[in-house]
């Protein structure tokens, strides 16, 4: 039977959620995807006088990672909140998709793990993560 | 824009008003420029190869303004329109004008509130939402009975992958697959929100009670929960839903057993502008009968909370119902435990909370997503490696793989 939860993850050994916890800093760092969409367009097209854009299809974590600047503005929006953003210069993009992984790592509380051996009756008890440092994630500057 | 209502007018001024580009060839039979809405006291005929002079079009417009509906036909006070599809209101390279006082709503997780068959433009400054996504059901699976205390037979639908997840929320729009040149205006004080995901259900060992999932923003119902205090012989008798033969099931709403074998308790969604909300019972003064009331206490404004299963042998509680309040405000729980702030309701835009722990054989399930965001997973212990999960979240604009143009200077929750 599994003693530990970890990101909603349950786990057998403290050992297993370390792990977890390193993996998920990781994805946290390098895969936008995880968490959000984004889609680049570089042509306004006007209709009523009215400026709008064609976004293309997602970008790929590396394209996120490292915006070409061959799009003019971007339309980036989160898979599990209703954030939704368009129009977006590149220089704001990292910021939006910064918010979103904020969002996205205090739904998931990846700061925190439950230990569920406890008697019966008791709450299981919550640690806070210790191999790595997780608590830049889940706040938004 | 409509064209000029005096003096020079040509036929490239009333080509581009059709949603033709400048300087291109165009003539005055073409259907485009004859689908034309002709100003107060004018008339465009719209016969091909009819009759028609250029003054017919002094004042003429390519958008058609949507009604409003009769107040007869009103929900909660709200202007409405159920399901439309743009079709029905405009020609090809028109443009549909959705006017700020009305809803476009959908009550089908699977039909969006407006759907694009036709290249035209929507200018909305109304209000396009999608329906939510139920709550997952704490529903024991028929015919598995109570786990014997110590004999490790926790497969009554505590191990079953896939028992009681939220099911996703439905989209606003969408775009019809093949159909292109479509462009969507979402104008300042409009919204497109796309239905929230339900929560996931709780699944606690030994598994004799469940709590049901939070219902979607977009007026989902909470799901059932199930539990010796209140459903289960109802459960454990015939009609209900069998796994192994008809999958997962959703309940058509929340249900909660009482303690004193009074009448259920049922959860609904809300109506336009309206918090989900539930019926209670209470004895009326005179001892004789059950009076029922309507009751929004922890109803969702968006998104509704989860709630927390009792412990072993104790009553069940159902999600409770999402909402359709734009934007809407969090909604916490019942407190039990440290589950109030926990499995909270979503707020627009903002995912259900997670289902936790709340002691012993109790946990609690997620609560439903806000607009446009998925819903919270429900709490299952740690037996199993993953947790009932939470719908996903609905698209505000679901496009089918097409391109279309967009603009927002409102408010859009969701994917687009």
């Amino acid at each position: 039977m599994s003693r530990y939860i970890y990101a909603e993850v349950a786990y057998e050994t403290i050992e297993e959620v370390e792990a977890a916890v390193t993996a998920m800093k990781a994805r946290l760092d390098n895969n936008p995807t995880d968490w959000c969409v984004v889609k680049g367009a570089n042509t306004p097209v006007t209709v009523n006088g009215i400026v709008g854009y064609q976004y293309g299809d997602p970008l790929s974590d590396a394209d996120i990672n490292a915006l070409s600047s061959s799009d003019t503005v971007y339309n980036a929006f989160s898979i599990n909140d209703g954030y939704n953003f368009t129009e977006l210069a590149e220089s704001s993009v990292a910021e939006k998709v910064r918010l979103m992984r904020a969002s996205y790592a205090n739904w998931l509380n990846v700061t925190k793990y439950l230990d569920t051996q406890v008697e019966e009756g008791e709450q299981f008890i919550v640690h806070e993560v210790a191999n790595e440092d997780m608590s830049s994630y889940v706040i938004y500057e | 824009m409509a064209l000029q209502t005096s003096g020079a007018i040509s036929l490239n001024d009333i080509h581009v008003e059709a949603g033709g580009t400048t300087g291109t060839q165009a003539s005055m039979n073409d259907t485009d420029i004859r689908g034309l809405t002709a100003a107060a006291g004018r008339t465009i005929n719209s016969t091909a190869g009819g009759a028609t002079d250029f003054s017919d079009y002094y004042g003429a417009t390519s958008e058609t303004e949507l009604d409003l509906p009769s107040s007869g036909t009103n929900i909660n006070g709200q202007s409405q329109l159920q399901e439309i599809t743009a079709s029905t209101y405009v020609s090809s390279g028109g443009t549909l004008v959705i006017p700020s006082s009305l809803w476009i709503w959908s009550d089908s997780r699977t039909t969006a509130a407006l759907v694009v068959d036709i290249p035209c433009t929507i200018k909305n400054y109304g209000k396009i939402i999608g329906k939510g996504g139920q709550g997952g059901s704490g529903l024991r699976i028929k015919n598995l009975g109570h786990p014997a205390p110590g004999s490790g037979n926790y497969n009554s639908g505590y191990n079953t992958t896939n028992l009681g997840t939220g099911s996703d929320g439905g989209p606003a729009i969408k775009i019809n697959s093949g159909v292109s040149n479509v462009t969507i205006q979402n104008m300042s004080g409009g919204y497109i929100a796309g239905g929230g995901g339900g929560g996931g259900s709780s699944h606690v060992e030994p598994n004799n009670t469940g709590a049901g999932g939070g219902g979607g923003a977009g007026g989902a119902d909470g799901g059932v929960g199930h539990g010796p205090g209140g459903l289960q012989n109802i459960l454990n008798g015939s009609g209900w839903p069998n796994l192994t033969t008809q999958g997962v099931q959703y309940s058509e709403f929340g249900l909660i057993g009482t303690n004193n074998g009074g009448a259920p308790k049922v959860r609904f969604g809300g109506e336009l502008n309206e918090r989900g909300w539930r019926i209670t019972t209470s004895l009326h003064s005179s001892g004789g009968y059950y009076v029922w009331s309507k009751n929004y206490d922890y109803g969702g404004n968006a998104g509704g909370p989860g709630a927390p299963s009792a412990g072993e042998d104790q009553g069940p509680r159902a999600g409770y119902a999402g909402g359709r309040i734009l934007p809407g405000a969090r909604v916490n729980s019942i407190n039990y435990g440290s589950t109030a702030t926990v499995c909270y309701g979503g707020a627009g835009g903002e995912a259900g909370g997670n289902g936790n722990s709340t002691g012993g054989h109790s946990g609690s399930s997620g609560g439903g997503g806000g607009w446009g965001s998925a819903g919270g997973r429900g709490h299952r212990g740690a037996s199993v490696s993953t947790q009932c999960q939470g719908g996903n979240a609905g698209k505000a604009v679901d496009d089918s793989g097409v391109s279309y143009t967009l603009s927002n200077s409102g408010t859009i929750y969701g994917g687009t």
